[in-house]
């Protein structure tokens, strides 16, 4: 009886609070590649994200999975197959295209849709995030601008200038090297081939090769290819303006060398200099500029990548998914991010902000104007990085004296085909 | 005379050998040691510095002692723990019925066993990983624990069986003259005199599992899950490398085996060696 | 009392069941989804249909599986040439009675102690182009390459002595366990009458360690052949693919590109010429015994 009383006023009220509350209490997972936390700028600008979040959705818990960057992609096509999948991930541009064909993300048209006409005009658009139809799979939540990065000092000590064309390009490199300063710090090593082979693509758009037909084969076996590559192994054969052993090694060891001072030039992605500028001590020695083309004054088109936010389909949460997306995406949190990390927003509104005026964005501003002047049209295959690794093992061949360029060229076509893609 | 002199210069000439090949040993790992306690620009001083200019103690702070990287010891430090009582529990008793029974197919049986140990890691990882992902344990400590302890196994029993065979059978027949089972016989009367075996098991266990790549990376997804090896070679390609901490967590990561194999040998080296070699 | 001896009866099986079935489903049943993967097509994870011995034919005709083998031989037998006389030397140098015996013999098998990880990353280091003592030394005698890794002829080369930095130690315990075994009389009496230590060796005391030396060098080939983790680490099969070795291939195929199936066919040719080898090295150890 006393019991039945004390369970009557304590217990079932109490238990019905926990119900509601349970009720209220949801979860999402989020797959990333950097988790918050205060390490460095990164992971601080994440933790900013995920508490502003939680701040404005008390009721929404995120629990988020770090994998390495280069996992997610095959970790999210596993997860799908087995049915278990996050509810939000983010994905790197070159893998969106599978994702997209393999039918392992949610439509996102009836979230953008509800968004004003004008937030939809503000993000920018990548041709990536869409199906053949122009069907949305993914709002990129950062974009990042590959470019050159170049000693100011070291140019101005050799009275050169930014160099505006490929030929210059090669020119400077070779006045600025020494036995101890290598001209261009490139890698075409397949281990880590991106760089090298997103400018060498880049490059070849811009110089009018078709790279893919339409069905998908490898069309880059042309002349201005062939004189790309000559280009290259020139370069290689004067003495330090790209030694052999660095364009043979990959992106991090070219990297590492730009930041011992012992390189003029580093192509790399944009999001990466604030790290090296700090790294290298080089302060406003280190300055960025376009990819130079062929013709003085046209460079080549910018290469622009980006993480994008997906929801996987057969995400259990996906409102609550799409909350997240729709916050990390906003023009103030994307102002924060900037602010934090040196993020480029996806928002043409949040480079308003007095901010991004200052000395501290420039690396900013230059992605934004790169990429508005000269966009890239170009229809990533399935899988880039079976182009990347042939063009690699390519370069190798080429510049070991194995092969010469056409030879080279003519093989990486036939090579790229009969993989198929893969 | 003359004799003793010859022999003399002999022994001189195979100690300065030795000591040649002490330093062959010893300068790599001297090398890394002393970049750990390089700041970050002394790391590429040019032409190499043996002794730090100032010891930096940060590399160890933010190499080893990272929360991220004390996670790997941690979840290596509990592979080795469950793969130690599973795998020794599995091959102390399959050890006994090779040494102490007669059964159908034994012979063949054993071979099937030991046979395994001739299949290259290489081989398997790839499907290992595609079947720890069909039955759904992928990326789990528990699936790293079975793998690693299925893999130890057999050497185990080799290992074991070599020692229960050196344990006189009277001991036993006097148990069951007294009425105790086979199966108390073996936990009450064998089993104690099995520490130095267990001892070179244990050993054995731990430095397979601390010092192996492949198997860990190959079941592994997350980075809550990576074990000690998958964790420094995730240094090495996710942060970009940064050589002082990269050096203070190799070197910091090594000593714990290092110094069991100082105390250890004798065991170690019959862990390692399967009992083959006895002292 | 008979279910007793019924449970009795079926003791063994109790003790020794379990292993086998643990240690047959981590280690057969993978050889065989191997197998079975390396006749069928692969897309991701999409298993396809039957294709025969194509993926082998695509592999060793133009997937560079042959050149990938044949590196993987040179890269054995270098470093054989140099582990197995450096690992019996200094079995034989610590064969005799001597001071500090037991703290040189410590220290000359740490390499083995060290992880592979660990002897990759310590001697990548080493080798650095820019710092590393070893790139410093070799332009103080005027060999002027950027790092030992970095140039197509020397990976390799730097491989094989990194390998054998990790592998002598076996070598060595294992030569002077068989020395020790060697009978005190039968030591005495090479002194006396063989004369010099090379004829003592040749004639005396390699025909008795002879058959633990074989055992110590199929081990040591299998464990370079089969390596990943060094590679993998110091060079990651550049530059160039001069250090591509057919392990490594395995890996690469597996899980930085995804190709499944030829990943299962290269692990079934390593596991095929392991066979190969152990069959071959057997074959001499009997006909050594006989």
């Amino acid at each position: 009886m006393r019991f039945g009383s004390f369970a009557r006023r304590f217990i079932a009220p109490a238990a019905l609070l926990l119900a509601a509350g349970a009720a209220h209490a949801q979860k999402i997972e989020l797959w990333t590649f950097v988790g918050p936390g205060k390490e460095n700028v990164r992971e601080r600008a994440m933790a900013d994200v995920i508490e502003t979040f939680k701040a404005k959705n008390p009721g929404i818990e995120v629990n988020v999975t770090i994998m390495p960057w280069q996992q997610i992609s095959p970790a999210l096509l596993r997860a799908s197959k087995a049915g278990q999948v996050p509810d939000v991930a983010m994905l790197y541009s070159p893998s969106m295209p599978a994702h997209i064909a393999a039918g392992t993300l949610s439509p996102l048209r009836q979230y953008l849709d509800a968004w004003p006409a004008a937030d939809r005009a503000d993000l920018v658009k990548l041709p990536e995030t869409v199906d053949r139809k122009g069907e949305p799979f993914g709002v990129p939540w950062e974009l990042r601008v590959s470019g050159m990065g170049y000693r100011a000092d070291l140019l101005k000590a050799a009275g050169k200038r930014a160099p505006q064309s490929i030929k210059e390009w090669g020119d400077t490199a070779a006045a600025i090297s020494s036995n101890d300063i290598a001209g261009i710090a490139i890698g075409f090593s397949p281990e880590a081939p991106s760089v090298a082979a997103g400018w060498f693509l880049t490059t070849l758009v811009g110089s009018g090769v078709k790279v893919l037909a339409d069905d998908g084969k490898a069309a880059f076996n042309t002349p201005q290819a062939e004189k790309l590559v000559q280009w290259v192994l020139d370069l290689t054969r004067n003495k330090s303006a790209l030694p052999t052993n660095v364009a043979l090694q990959g992106l991090e060891q070219a990297q590492t060398l730009f930041i011992a001072q012992k390189a003029g030039f580093l192509p790399q992605s944009s999001q990466r200099f604030e790290f090296i500028r700090e790294r290298s001590k080089l302060g406003e020695n280190l300055k960025l500029v376009e990819y130079p083309g062929w013709d003085e004054g046209k460079p080549s088109p910018a290469l622009v990548q980006s993480w994008s936010l997906v929801i996987p389909k057969g995400a259990k949460n996906s409102a609550a998914a799409w909350k997240l997306v729709d916050h990390w995406t906003s023009a103030p949190v994307q102002v924060a991010s900037a602010k934090t990390a040196g993020y480029v927003p996806v928002r043409t509104s949040a480079l308003k902000d007095p901010w991004f005026s200052e000395p501290k964005a420039e690396t900013i501003r230059w992605a934004v104007d790169y990429a508005g002047k000269h966009p890239l049209k170009f229809d990533f295959p399935e899988n880039t990085e079976a182009l990347y690794d042939t063009w690699a093992k390519m370069f190798g061949s080429v510049l070991t004296g194995k092969m010469s360029p056409k030879e080279g060229l003519a093989w990486a076509e036939g090579e790229y085909n009969r993989r198929g893609g893969r | 005379m003359a004799r003793r002199g010859t022999a003399r210069i002999g022994d001189y000439a195979a100690y300065a050998f030795l000591l040649l090949a002490c330093a062959f040993v010893l300068v790599p790992l001297a090398w890394g040691l002393s970049t750990s306690f390089k700041a970050p620009q002394d790391v590429f001083a040019s032409p190499p510095q043996w002794i730090p200019a100032t010891i930096e103690l940060g590399n160890y702070s933010r190499g080893l002692f990272a929360p991220r990287f004390m996670r790997y010891i941690l979840n290596s430090a509990l592979v080795v723990a469950g793969a130690l009582v599973l795998s020794v529990a599995l091959a102390v008793h399959a050890a006994y019925a090779v040494s102490r029974f007669q059964f159908r197919f034994k012979e063949a049986l054993l071979f099937v066993i030991w046979s395994t140990v001739m299949i290259p890691g290489v081989s398997i990882i790839v499907p290992l990983y595609l079947m720890a992902v069909d039955i759904g344990i992928y990326d789990t400590l528990f699936v790293v624990i079975v793998a690693y302890s299925a893999w130890l196994v057999p050497t185990l029993i080799w290992l074991l069986r070599g020692f229960i065979d050196t344990i006189p059978t009277e001991l036993e027949e006097s148990a069951f003259v007294d009425g105790c089972g086979r199966l108390k016989t073996f936990y009450v009367v064998v089993l104690p005199l099995l520490r130095p075996g267990l001892a070179a098991a244990g050993v054995l266990v731990f430095v397979t599992i601390w010092n192996d790549f492949l198997l860990a990376f190959a079941l592994t997804l997350r980075d809550e899950n990576r074990l000690l090896q998958v964790g420094l070679y995730s240094f090495v390609t996710e942060l970009g490398i940064e050589w002082g901490p990269l050096m203070a967590a190799t070197i910091g990561s090594t000593i714990p085996v290092i110094v069991a194999f100082a105390l250890l040998q004798r065991s170690f080296i019959q862990g390692l060696t399967g009992g083959a070699v006895k002292g | 009392m008979s279910s007793s001896i019924g449970v009795r009866r079926l003791q063994p099986y109790l003790f020794f069941y379990p292993s086998l079935i643990l240690v047959a489903a981590v280690s057969f049943v993978p050889l065989f989804y191997a197998l079975r993967q390396s006749v069928h097509s692969a897309d991701y994870l999409q298993t396809g249909g039957f294709v025969g011995i194509a993926n082998y034919v695509e592999l060793l005709r133009h997937g560079g599986g042959l050149a990938d083998i044949g590196r993987s031989i040179v890269f054995v037998l270098g470093s054989l040439a140099l582990t197995m006389p450096l690992g019996i030397g200094l079995a034989l140098l610590l064969d005799r009675p001597m001071r500090f015996r037991a703290i040189l013999r410590t220290v000359l098998m740490l390499p083995w102690i060290v992880s592979q990880l660990v002897t990759g990353l310590l001697w990548t280091w080493l080798y650095d182009g820019r710092v590393g003592p070893i790139s410093h030394l070799l332009k103080q005698v005027g060999v002027n390459i950027a790092g030992p890794l970095t140039d197509t002829q020397w990976a390799l080369p730097s491989l094989m002595v990194t390998n054998t930095w990790h592998s002598y130690p076996l070598v060595m315990v294992f030569t002077l366990a068989a020395l020790q075994t060697i009978p005190a009389e039968v030591r005495e009496a090479a002194r006396i009458d063989a004369g010099s230590a090379w004829r003592r060796f040749r004639h005396v005391t390699l025909p008795l360690i002879r058959s633990t030396v074989l055992v110590a060098l199929v081990l040591t080939t299998l464990h370079t052949f089969n390596t990943v983790t060094t590679v993998l680490i110091m060079t990651g099969g550049g530059p160039a693919e001069a250090t591509q070795v057919l392990a490594l291939r395995v890996f690469k195929e597996g899980f930085q590109f995804y190709r499944q199936e030829v990943a299962a066919t290269a692990a079934v040719v390593i596991f095929g010429l392991n066979i190969l080898f152990s069959i071959a090295y057997i074959r001499v150890l009997r006909a050594d015994r006989g």
